[in-house]
């Protein structure tokens, strides 16, 4: 019993540790992205992370077949959005004058390519909520883009 | 609707040409601890209830056999007796 215990734990190891080789340089700039902060002064982005890929650890023998990528997004995504108060201020990178939820949607939808109504199931908000935010994130980010000594747009958090 | 798709491809490319952060070295081990940790206490939290849920049953199988409680009670008084 021991001895088929401590089988599945180094089982366990090498699967989670080829995982995260092969998915933390994405998924830390995700968090990277979502945190706003800059990519060689990230504590936040680390620690969020961490917190993810740690249930991601306790939870991998219950996945069945789920791919555990998308199980570690889903809950980066939602601790980040429980968290987000913690997360409005601009600390840098490219999308550090949009409010967390602006953010979230738009790297869910833009860079990680969810379709909406997953983003809009994870985030509990109805589809052409999701896809108002997505719009007017993109226009926001397009407009800086496009005229870069605007001043930066006051952050409010809704 | 293509313009919207212009943009969203140019902000697309925004995010994926974005600086990439450096995977801190210990990141594995960090997220392998806490997580054995979130384990384990999860397995904690599961033993004590299988433990509690033992005692209750065990209670409520010594509180039946001592009590009886599926047989009718005594009557209180005999009923009174006429035509003796």
């Amino acid at each position: 019993m021991r001895e088929r215990d401590a089988a599945q734990q180094r089982r366990r190891a090498r699967e989670f540790e080829a995982f995260v080789a092969g998915a933390a340089g994405r998924l830390l700039h995700v968090s990277t992205l979502l945190t706003a902060e800059p990519a060689d002064a990230n504590p936040r982005a680390q620690s969020l992370l961490v917190a993810a890929l740690a249930g991601a650890y306790a939870r991998w023998e219950f996945l069945r077949g789920e791919d555990p990528y998308d199980r570690t997004r889903q809950e980066l995504a939602g601790r980040f959005a429980r968290t987000s108060w913690h997360h409005r201020r601009h600390r840098g990178g490219p999308l550090g004058s949009l409010t967390p939820q602006e953010r979230l949607v738009l790297v869910l939808r833009l860079y990680e390519g969810v379709p909406e109504e997953q983003t809009a199931a994870l985030l509990g908000l109805p589809v052409q909520r999701v896809r108002a935010i997505c719009a007017r994130a993109v226009s926001h980010v397009h407009a800086r883009r496009h005229a870069p000594k605007a001043p930066a747009r006051e952050v409010v958090t809704s | 609707m293509s313009l919207q798709r212009h943009k969203n491809d140019e902000v697309r490319l925004v995010l994926e040409q974005a600086a990439r952060p450096v995977v801190p070295s210990d990141l594995l081990v960090r997220a392998t601890e806490r997580g054995a940790r979130q384990m384990r206490r999860r397995r904690a939290l599961r033993r004590v209830w299988w433990v509690i849920g033992t005692l209750v049953v065990i209670a409520f199988l010594v509180w039946a056999s001592i009590v009886h409680p599926w047989q009718a009670p005594p009557a209180d008084f005999t009923p009174p007796v006429e035509g003796f």
